[in-house]
Formats: C-alpha cells, structure tokens, sequence
C-alpha cells in the first residue's frame, strides 16, 4: 500500500524551482491515472490509501505565509517542500495553532515519505500542542492514522474531557462523572479547585477512558458553594508529566420535598359504624320477656287468690310484642364494625409513620444541596508541562 | 323510726349526688298515663279492679338513676262478696335508685308508700324493694324490660308482717321515629305474703295469712328531656 504513495519520493530531491515544477505535474498526472484506475477498476480502497491526506482545507486557517505555502506544497504532493517549508516556519516562531498545523504537515507529509519515526515525533508534537485533535479515518490513510495512534501511544496527555452534567444531591448516591483518556498508563490525580479550596478527587494508575465520580462535597464535608471550579488533571509517567485544567460550572439549588399524604393510595377509609340486616332477633326477644314474665307472674300467684284479672299483663305484653314486631320491621340502627375501626387504625397508623418518614426525609433534604456541574462553554482546556518519549 | 330514718337518708343522699350533677350530664324522663289494676287480699273473694291516672320520672347520671312513680287508682269490688266490699282509691308512691352493672342490666333498691282512702277499705303499707332490671334494645327506639325483685313490707296499716315478697315486672318503650317522645307500658305484679295475727274468735290469738296481691298495667307516653 505505501507503494501507491511511493511515487511521490521522486518529486523530492529536485532543487530547481522549474525543474520541480516540471517533476510535480508529473507526478501529479501519474497519481491521478493510478487513482483514476483504481477507481474503474472497482477498488475504492486502493484509490483511498492512494491519497495521503489533505491540508489544503487547513490553508486558511494557517496565519504564517511560509507555513500556508508548505501546507499547499503538500497538497501538491511536495511532501520535501511540504517538510521544508514547516520546519522554516517552525524555525522562525509561530503561534501554537500555527504550530500545530506545521507539525501535522511534517507529520504527514514524514509518512508519505515512509519515514515513520520522523512523522512519529511529528505527530507526537501536534498531540502536544492540540491533545484533543483527532484523525479522521474517513479523509486521512490509515497509514497516517496508525502512526498517530502510535504517536499516542508514546505521549502521555488527557484529553477528551467530558462532564455528565446530570443534577444531583451532593453526598447521596449520585455523583457528578468526568471522563477524560489517559493515552498512557500513568499515576493520574484529579482534584477540584475552587471557591472552597483543592479537593483530591482520585489519585491512582490509569489508562484510557478514565471516569472519576464526585459527590459534591468540599473540604468542609458539606457541600460546596456554586461556583466557577476548574478540574485540574495531572499525570505522570516516568519522566513524562502532563497537567491539564478544565474550567466548570457548579449551580446549586435546593433539593424538592416530598409532599405529606392524604391518604394512602389504594387504601380507602371503611365505615366505622354499618347497619347490620333486618332480623327477627328483635321480636323474638320481646317474645321471650313476655313469656318470662307471665310465666313468673304465674309462678308468683299466691294460690289463695286464685289468678284473678289478666287484662293488665295481657296489655302490656301486647305493647311489648308490638315493639318488638314493629323492631324487627325497622331498619336496624347502625352498629360499630369492629374489624372495620381495627383496619382504619392500621391506615391510620401507617399514614401516620409514612408522614413521619416523610417529614424526617424532608428535614434532611432541606439540608441538602442540589448540584449541578457542566463543562464552562467554549472554554478549552489549559495544559502544564507535558511530554513523551 | 330507725328504719324510716334509715330509709330516707338512703334515698336522699343518692338522689342529692344525682340531681347535683351538671346539668349537660343529666338525664331526665317524664311520663304520664292511664293505669289498670287488680287487687286482691286473703283470698279470690276479696278481690277489686281499678283504674286511674299515673305519672312517673327518672333522673339520671352516669350509671346511677333516681326513678320516682305516683300512681292513683280507684278500685271497686269485683269479687264473691262484692257487695260487701267497699270502694277504695290506692295511692302508691315508689322511689327508687337505679345503677349499671352491664350496659343492659341494673340494680333496683327504693321504697313504696301505699295509701288506701278511705282508710281501712284496703291494707296501707309501706315496704324496701330491691332487684334487677334488664333493659334489652330491640330497634332504634325500641326496648323491652323485665325486673324482679324482693319487697320487704314492714308496716301494714292492718298490722302484721310479711317474711315473704315479691315483684315481677315488664315494660316496653317505642319511639315511633320521634327522638324525644315514646310510648311506653309497663306492668308489675307484686306479692306480698302477710300474716297477722287474729283479734277475735276463732282465730284469736293464731297466726292468720293475709296474702296480697297486686297486679298494675300502664300505658302512658314519655318525655326525654
């Protein structure tokens, strides 16, 4: 595959502004049939890795002249000019983005040139200077790409920071994540400072994808106050080190209280008192005080005077049936349902202890703090020392 | 004179510690009536039914009563030797205190005063009851009670004693949907087993018995206060 960059090499050495001139639209012409066959041919793939990369589209974006004309040397597949150019603008000062783009013209046009360990320490330069930049596979070789991983693998940064800004209860469960890569296994340290100081969040070896969680509490064990907060990230390893800060935002509010219950749901109060049905009972039990009594008035009859006059027990008994009939017909008055008044007490009981528990929970979350903790926007990360192999 | 002593300081001191309670924890029942009753003493011959107007009240607090009933009957002879006999009106007046043991049953213990007009048509007497009342719910408004009891007669106005007595009793309240007016009945038959010793020949001298009884039937209504 690096053959089909290959051809590429014999545009090199040519000093001669005309002679060069000549040499490149050669060049040219022979890499647009091969990629131009490719293409025909079927094979994407081929006419893919056929195509360095492109730095024409950072042309503008590039404020040194001699580096814009060493980024359009690449693109005209001067990768010596193209080297040439950067390391002139890099000689002669350039600011960090500038830089930047100088050495990922060095970078890449190192790697068309087949030379893997000078686009190496390229690639490890930009990495440096611009940790979060990332190839595009889909625009950039894979001879490019691999040598940047390699490059990475060699530098030790953090980067790709991100805040999982979900709000949450400082000191409960729930925590803020911050997820940044480690390229290299180092010791990292990651610490919080602000308002209230520098809280150490995670001290500990790491590689790669790292999460660190925060609960939200400072120094004081209370929550902190909100505020601008910076997230400073160290690493070492070996002798390389590298730090790097990212500003965040921290707002507090006051955690929700839950409401006190009513009622219990799905537990409805029951009647305490309920009307039992119609019965003779009422009847029957006149019945019965009758027959009592004229029995006993019988038994109690002195002899001697031989029974005499009933009218007055036979009125009254008569009453007596009567209200017990006309007891019987009426609706029976409403009677206390013990097992009713025993549930209700239990409903009450538990409503009373969930209030209880909700009061108690309240009190404390009138104590807590909701945070919530986002990445400051457009605001980048500032890096500290640094360093690779 | 000690047992009339005795008698009304028991009665008066419970009806004191009634009828001192706060008024809001009192309560009261009036009633008024038409009565019936037979009277008989010594045997089926000497025997009368009357009839006449009667009155009766409660006062009531917590668990303890004071009841009072006043009845006036005119009785006329109705028996073998009625044409003998004469006419008399009975006068009972009966004081009573009433205590919850059971939401449903009381202890009784009061006294009687009978009078007879015209004196000696009939036996005066004055008498210690006590007993129990059972007092059943039958409905709303509704209720039926049964009473039995001891009566201990110590005066007869014809003299003698009585080691034996007793009541038996039934009564009844409906309240036909009006929470503060009922109608009520009640009955009650009494014996009272006397004896006496005789004044004249034959029996002179011997132990005679004299039994009396008494059976009265109310119909009345009755006022919650």
């Amino acid at each position: 595959m690096t053959r089909r960059i290959r051809p590429t090499r014999s545009a090199v050495p040519t000093r001669a502004g005309a002679v060069r001139a000549v040499v490149r639209a050669v060049v040219r012409a022979v890499v647009r049939a091969v990629v131009g066959s490719a293409v025909r041919a079927g094979l994407p793939a081929i006419a893919l890795l056929a195509l360095p990369a492109t730095v024409g589209a950072q042309h503008s974006e590039a404020s040194d002249p001699r580096l814009r004309r060493a980024m359009v040397a690449y693109d005209d597949l001067d990768y010596a000019g193209a080297v040439e150019g950067a390391h002139q603008a890099l000689r002669d000062g350039l600011s960090a983005a500038d830089q930047a783009h100088a050495y990922q013209v060095l970078g890449f046009a190192y790697a068309s040139l087949d030379s893997a360990r000078q686009a190496t320490e390229a690639l490890k330069q930009l990495i440096l200077l611009d940790p979060e930049r990332d190839l595009d596979p889909t625009r950039v070789s894979p001879k490019i790409t691999s040598l940047y991983a390699l490059a990475l693998n060699e530098v030790l940064v953090v980067r790709h920071f991100a805040v999982d800004g979900a709000p949450f209860v400082a000191g409960t469960s729930g925590a803020v994540g911050f997820q940044f890569v480690v390229t290299r296994p180092a010791l990292v340290r990651t610490r919080i400072t602000g308002p209230g100081g520098s809280i150490v969040l995670d001290s500990a070896m790491r590689s790669g994808p790292v999460r660190i969680g925060w609960n939200g509490y400072g120094r004081t064990g209370r929550a902190v106050l909100p505020g601008e907060y910076r997230l400073v990230v160290e690493a070492w390893s070996g002798r390389d080190s590298y730090g790097t800060a990212y500003p965040v935002h921290v707002a507090a509010s006051a955690v929700d209280t839950i409401a006190h219950l009513d009622a219990l749901p799905g537990y409805s109060l029951l009647p305490e008192h309920v009307v039992p049905p119609r019965s003779v009972r009422p009847a029957a039990v006149a019945a019965l005080a009758v027959a009592a009594v004229a029995a006993g008035t019988v038994a109690l009859q002195p002899s001697a005077l031989n029974g005499g006059d009933r009218r007055a027990l036979i009125g009254v008994s008569g009453g007596t049936l009567l209200a017990g009939l006309l007891g019987a017909l009426r609706r029976p008055a409403p009677v206390p349902s013990a097992a009713n008044i025993r549930y209700n007490t239990l409903v009450h009981e538990q409503l009373a202890r969930q209030n209880a528990e909700i009061a108690a929970t309240n009190a404390a979350r009138r104590e807590q703090v909701r945070l919530s903790v986002v990445a400051e926007p457009g605001a980048g990360p500032t890096a500290a020392g640094g360093g690779g192999r | 004179m000690r047992l009339r002593a005795l008698r009304v300081v028991g009665l008066a001191v419970p009806a004191f510690m009634v009828a001192a309670a706060p008024i809001a924890a009192q309560r009261a029942t009036l009633s008024a009536g038409y009565a019936i009753g037979e009277y008989s003493e010594q045997s089926a011959a000497f025997a009368f039914n009357g009839s006449g107007p009667t009155a009766s009240g409660a006062l009531g607090i917590g668990r303890l009563s004071l009841v009072g009933d006043l009845a006036r009957l005119q009785f006329s002879p109705t028996g073998r030797d009625a044409g003998a006999l004469q006419s008399f009106t009975m006068t009972d007046v009966d004081v009573a205190l009433r205590y919850r043991v059971h939401p449903l049953v009381s202890l009784e213990a009061g006294v009687r005063r009978r009078y007879i007009a015209p004196t000696g048509a009939a036996e005066e007497l004055g008498a210690v009851h006590a007993g129990a009342r059972i007092e059943v719910p039958l409905a709303p408004g509704a209720t039926a009670a049964a009473q039995l009891g001891y009566v201990g007669a110590g005066e007869f106005s014809g003299g003698g004693s009585a080691p034996f007595g007793a009541a038996i009793g039934l009564g009844f309240a409906y309240s036909p949907g009006l929470r503060h007016l009922s109608i009520v009945g009640d009955y009650r038959f009494e014996r009272i087993d006397r004896r006496t010793t005789g004044h004249a020949a034959p029996l002179a001298g011997t132990t005679v018995d004299v039994p009396l009884g008494t059976s009265v039937g109310r119909l009345g209504l009755a006022v919650r206060l």
